[in-house]
């Protein structure tokens, strides 16, 4: 199995620095996570344990006071802590593509949608404009939305909070990326759209075979969507393994508490 | 947005006259009735006529046409002003607020040191210095009000930088410099267009103001605050002289008030995002002329 992850991240360190330069937060402490091509791997844990810390650490999107102190992060075998800034933004949205909590807030409230779309997709590839258009607009088609000529005329504020995650989706799955992080994806949503976005993201998956790192804190999510699953507590991975091995027989007592506050 | 903007009557109202301003700069020439400059000494100080819609001042010159030349002073060279001021302030804000750390530290302390100074009393001496004439004190104040505006600049900078979608832009590979433009200006471009809308009212009064001293515009040039400051003598027998310049100043300096504060409305409207929220210590940055109000938007939801 090891040799067939598409994303690992080993030991990874970030901390967070006070003003005298002292460490204040170990936000991410020695994780390790393993993706896999096709499955989907879930990071859970409570809020403020370093989940979205260790998302925005892969893509190397850590700013002061923050600083990554160790670890690596291996693509396809290939350790991208190493890369040069320039080579990172290659990486950051074709190989990994990240899609955020609050859907609104990630996209540009005054660009219109086919212009981001198309944005993304001439950030990493030589194409004419009317090839990144139609592009887009098979994109928005790709990710369940109808009418795809009218969103791309429309501004974020004219669409609906479930749109604009298919939105965002179908921007982070422009250039066809190997890994997609998807930080809580669906916190902000209602409950119905929320199991349609998780639907799509599934669906994606299977067409396009990325591995996706979904991060979480709703245990329900994991159960329906997870193949692996990571728990983190305080910067820490407390345990791992498969959502039937964690589900059915939790081992850590953190993770015991986690199952027990929903049942 | 525009909608919101055109429905409220006080803004459009200030749009009209602005762009009335404006037309009658350019159509000066066509429309004055007489030569501002030409001396007639014989009708000095005459009432409001037919021949002279306005009357005419202490040289016998049309006070009407005085005026419709002075938009030409008066008006643009604000509109020049704040070109210049917005060309420096937008992107040493942007710099500040976007880089951070020690750059910014340094550029603030330098601003804070700036603003230490009184504004007017800075671009007095900077006139001074260099020799009263209409180009030096467009200059002066340029120079002492970019401070403010860099201040407030990069408060919004600050503020847009922290969104998400900026934090997303960068997860998709955009770099730092797509990241500003397409994303950190494009934003702040409507709450800047306010912020320039409501401070060029002040402008017009700071450059009536310097040229009232005796700084700003050089005779004969018609000037609106000069030709206050011409009519001082006569305040008693032509109090006219007085009057139409003042009035001129006072809708003026309104109307782009109006206009700015109608923009100010209509963007605050949900949806347009990005300035919802306006906090920080740019906005409440020390004002430096006149205007103490500004930026009152409050905290409104997205629905």
């Amino acid at each position: 199995m090891e040799d067939q992850a598409v994303l690992s991240i080993r030991d990874l360190r970030t901390y967070f620095y006070d003003s005298r330069g002292n460490v204040a937060v170990k936000a991410v402490d020695g994780v390790d996570i393993d993706v896999y091509k096709g499955r989907i791997t879930a990071l859970v844990g409570e809020s403020g344990c370093g989940k979205s810390i260790t998302s925005l650490s892969v893509l190397g999107l850590i700013e002061r006071p923050g600083k990554i102190v160790s670890g690596q992060v291996l693509l396809k075998g290939r350790d991208i802590r190493k890369c040069s800034r320039e080579e990172m933004r290659g990486v950051r949205g074709r190989e990994i593509s990240m899609v955020f909590q609050d859907p609104y807030a990630a996209l540009n409230p005054v660009m219109k949608i086919g212009w981001q779309l198309s944005e993304a997709i001439l950030a990493h590839e030589k194409v004419s404009g009317e090839e990144a258009r139609e592009r887009s607009l098979r994109l928005l088609q790709k990710v369940g939305l109808d009418r795809p000529e009218k969103i791309m005329k429309s501004y974020t504020f004219q669409l609906s909070g479930g749109m604009c995650q298919r939105v965002m989706i179908a921007i982070a799955m422009a250039s066809n990326p190997s890994v997609l992080i998807a930080d809580e994806p669906t916190t902000a949503l209602d409950l119905t759209i929320q199991a349609e976005i998780l639907e799509e993201l599934n669906r994606l998956k299977k067409e396009s075979g990325m591995g996706v790192l979904l991060i979480t804190h709703d245990l329900g999510v994991v159960a329906e969507m997870a193949d692996d699953v990571y728990v983190m507590k305080a910067g820490k991975i407390v345990e791992k393994g498969s959502v039937y091995g964690i589900f059915e027989n939790p081992r850590h007592s953190y993770t015991k508490e986690l199952l027990g506050s929903i049942s | 947005m525009a909608k919101k903007f055109f429905r409220q009557k006080q803004a459009v109202a200030g749009l009209v006259v602005i762009l009335a301003f404006f037309a009658a700069s350019l159509l000066a020439p066509y429309i004055a009735p007489a030569d501002p400059l030409k001396v007639d000494l014989e009708h000095k100080l005459m009432p409001p006529s037919s021949a002279h819609p306005l009357g005419t001042d202490q040289l016998g010159r049309c006070i009407l046409s005085r005026l419709l030349y002075g938009t030409r002073t008066s008006l643009l060279d604000a509109v020049l002003v704040l070109g210049m001021i917005l060309a420096i302030s937008i992107p040493i804000g942007t710099i500040a607020g976007y880089v951070g750390g020690r750059v910014d530290n340094w550029i603030m302390r330098i601003i804070d040191i700036l603003l230490a100074f009184p504004s007017m009393i800075l671009a007095l001496a900077i006139t001074g210095l260099m020799g009263p004439g209409l180009i030096h004190m467009l200059l002066a104040l340029a120079a002492v009000w970019w401070i403010s505006f860099a201040r407030i600049i990069r408060g919004m900078v600050l503020q847009i930088k922290e969104k998400d979608f900026t934090l997303a832009a960068k997860a998709c590979g955009d770099s730092h410099l797509k990241v500003v433009f397409r994303h950190i200006l494009l934003n702040a471009v409507s709450p800047i267009l306010v912020l320039a809308t409501l401070e060029i009212g002040s402008i017009i009064l700071a450059i009536s103001g310097l040229s009232f001293l005796g700084l700003g515009a050089q005779p004969p040039t018609p000037e609106w605050g000069a030709m206050l400051s011409d009519s001082k003598p006569y305040i008693e027998t032509a109090p006219h002289l007085m009057l139409f310049p003042g009035l001129t100043i006072m809708l003026a300096v309104m109307a782009f008030n109006f206009v700015g504060e109608g923009l100010q409305k209509a963007i605050s409207s949900p949806g347009t995002g990005g300035q919802g929220k306006q906090e920080g210590g740019g906005l409440r940055a020390k004002r430096p002329l006149l205007k103490i109000s500004f930026f009152k938007i409050g905290e409104e939801k997205k629905t």
